[in-house]
């Protein structure tokens, strides 16, 4: 048996009491606006409710069962939404990959370079999408006229107001923002990854290609899962720039999952169809952090 | 010499792809910039050219006209407090959660981690409703809170992590010379953690600073937006003015970009772990 001193015992309640008083400020503040809410939605998410009136109305899973039957526009929000993460993964990745890789090579400057690719991601995505919005218009749009002088005048077109070139619009300027973020987080990879594999590569006389597919790419396997799923998630952020750039316009050809909940629980006040919209982001987020976490094997977590 | 020669060809590849990239990056800022000194005519004219006279008038324009002024204002507020809040009671939970033991620690950090996740839309409809039985709709607090309990995930985590690498022998001394765990938590351990604090302050700023989502459902009045909603009412009020527009394109962008100058590494590690949230 070992004898612990009274003085000790006292010390050990003393931390406990301390332990709660050090962490009831931020559970209190995190439980009301942001475990309530969370949790709060799934019991919305059954009624049908304007969101002001007094009266709820109790229907069941009906609002689920609008959403997967007859909601057409839900289903084009749902498709635009997996377009977007389905290009990110295959056009974001792979640029940020070569960025990475040959931003990782000590080349001068590559400080400097590394700070621009990152500055998009700085700026509000309100004057992201206004200044997008402006570079895409047909009067005055650096990209028709950059058209124009390249000869292509053929393809210059007023692009967010036209239907089928819209979602393909916002996705560039999507791409322009988030690249930045998957080269940094690619770069901290690479730089785990010891010297002496490249320089054994080398003297293999594997090219930069083979190097690239045969060697970085599996011990970066992990990191580029990661960022797989930030792909995923990232696509229910795109919000603000949808939202400011086109409306989610031209008749919905922009639509994707976060605008259909906004416009259904805030425009047309259908707050427990919109709650049901929420609790299904919520269960793909949750999804999401499981998947993650078991990828980092919990490395965080101790 | 000609393994010389087809090396200096790949660095110059290298270069011009980097520099292209850069370029593509760099031009829609700039434009912005050098469009918020032109007249409309000018905008239009010559859309490639640097502004003949730059007309500051536009700022003016923008800051008072424009009312991105009173923006400038509301979003120092609610950060300022956002952040203040933040920086106190983030350290407090997260050293609780790194080193003292209790019942229930490891779910708390759990719940705590899930709102890094989850993506804030999707209790938007329920914490309107919230804000609104607790008449905090249209007020500041209508946005601190929520920035507070969404920004509480990312810092107690650097927090945290921060915290469980300080060596115990710490406190064992303190607690030798007859600290209390309150004292030890203030007197030694904070100090420790303050380089982790600076770069969750700066990494919450610059999330609250932009953040639009909250401030365009949570507040109703003009002359309590922030600046992302601020210029979004700004647009539809000055909708083809462009020179004062991107005058407050560029006020709205200029606080984050000067911190980046300034933490541009901090910031960068931080942004890696907190951008990964939904």
């Amino acid at each position: 048996m070992t004898f612990i001193p009274a003085k000790k015992i006292q010390f050990i309640l003393k931390g406990k009491k301390t332990a709660y008083l050090l962490l009831l400020p931020a559970l209190i503040i995190f439980v009301i606006f942001f475990v309530y809410p969370n949790a709060h939605v799934f019991y919305l998410s059954l009624f049908r409710w304007t969101g002001i009136s007094p009266q709820k109305f109790f229907i069941g899973f009906e609002n689920y069962r609008r959403l997967l039957f007859k909601d057409t526009i839900w289903i084009k929000a749902v498709i635009n939404t997996a377009i977007i993460a389905i290009q990110s993964i295959g056009i974001q990745i792979p640029v940020a990959l070569a960025l990475a890789i040959v931003l990782n090579k000590k080349i001068r400057g590559a400080g400097i370079f590394t700070s621009i690719i990152f500055l998009p991601l700085l700026i509000s995505l309100v004057a992201i999408a206004m200044v997008w919005t402006w570079m895409y218009d047909p009067s005055f749009g650096i990209i028709n006229k950059v058209l124009e002088k390249l000869g292509l005048t053929i393809l210059a077109r007023e692009w967010l107001g036209d239907m089928s070139t819209a979602l393909f619009s916002v996705i560039v300027t999507i791409n322009w923002i988030y690249i930045g973020l998957y080269v940094v987080i690619l770069m901290a990879g690479l730089k785990s990854i010891p010297k002496s594999i490249f320089d054994a590569a080398r003297v293999d006389g594997l090219s930069e290609l083979q190097t690239a597919c045969r060697i970085t790419i599996p011990l970066l396997k992990e990191v580029i899962a990661v960022v797989i799923i930030m792909c995923i998630t990232g696509s229910f952020k795109s919000f603000d720039l949808i939202w400011i750039m086109t409306y989610a316009g031209p008749a919905h050809a922009t639509e994707v999952v976060s605008t259909h909940l906004y416009r259904m629980g805030f425009r047309r006040l259908e707050a427990g169809y919109a709650s049901a919209i929420g609790v299904i982001i919520f269960f793909i987020c949750l999804i999401t952090i499981v998947i993650q976490l078991r990828i980092m094997r919990i490395k965080i977590a101790k | 010499m000609n393994v010389k020669r087809s090396k200096k060809l790949k660095q110059l590849t290298i270069y011009i792809f980097l520099i292209v990239y850069s370029i593509i990056i760099l031009y829609p800022i700039l434009w912005s910039a050098s469009n918020s000194l032109k007249t409309n005519r000018e905008i239009y004219a010559s859309p490639w050219s640097l502004p003949t006279q730059p007309r500051w008038q536009n700022y003016a324009e923008a800051w008072s006209g424009g009312k991105i002024g009173n923006c400038f204002k509301n979003s120092v507020i609610v950060t300022l407090l956002s952040i203040a809040i933040i920086a106190i009671i983030a350290p407090m939970a997260a050293y609780s959660l790194a080193r003292l033991e209790f019942k229930g620690k490891r779910l708390i950090f759990y719940l705590f981690l899930g709102g890094m996740f989850i993506a804030p839309i999707a209790a938007l409809v329920p914490l309107l409703i919230l804000l609104r039985d607790l008449h905090l709709v249209d007020t500041y607090f209508a946005l601190i809170f929520p920035y507070i309990a969404y920004g509480l995930s990312l810092s107690i985590l650097i927090l945290r992590s921060f915290f469980v690498t300080l060596p115990r022998s710490l406190e064992d001394a303190a607690r030798v010379d007859g600290l209390s765990p309150l004292k030890i938590y203030w007197k030694i351990m904070l100090p420790l953690a303050l380089p982790a604090l600076y770069t969750v302050i700066i990494l919450q700023t610059i999330f609250v600073w932009n953040e639009f989502l909250f401030a365009l459902v949570f507040i109703r009045s003009l002359d309590m937006f922030t600046l992302p909603r601020g210029l979004m009412a700004f647009r539809g009020t000055y909708v083809t003015m462009y020179g004062p527009l991107n005058a407050g394109i560029i006020i709205a962008a200029l606080p984050p970009i000067i911190l980046y100058i300034i933490f541009s590494d901090r910031i960068r590690k931080g942004m890696v772990i907190g951008l990964q949230k939904g």
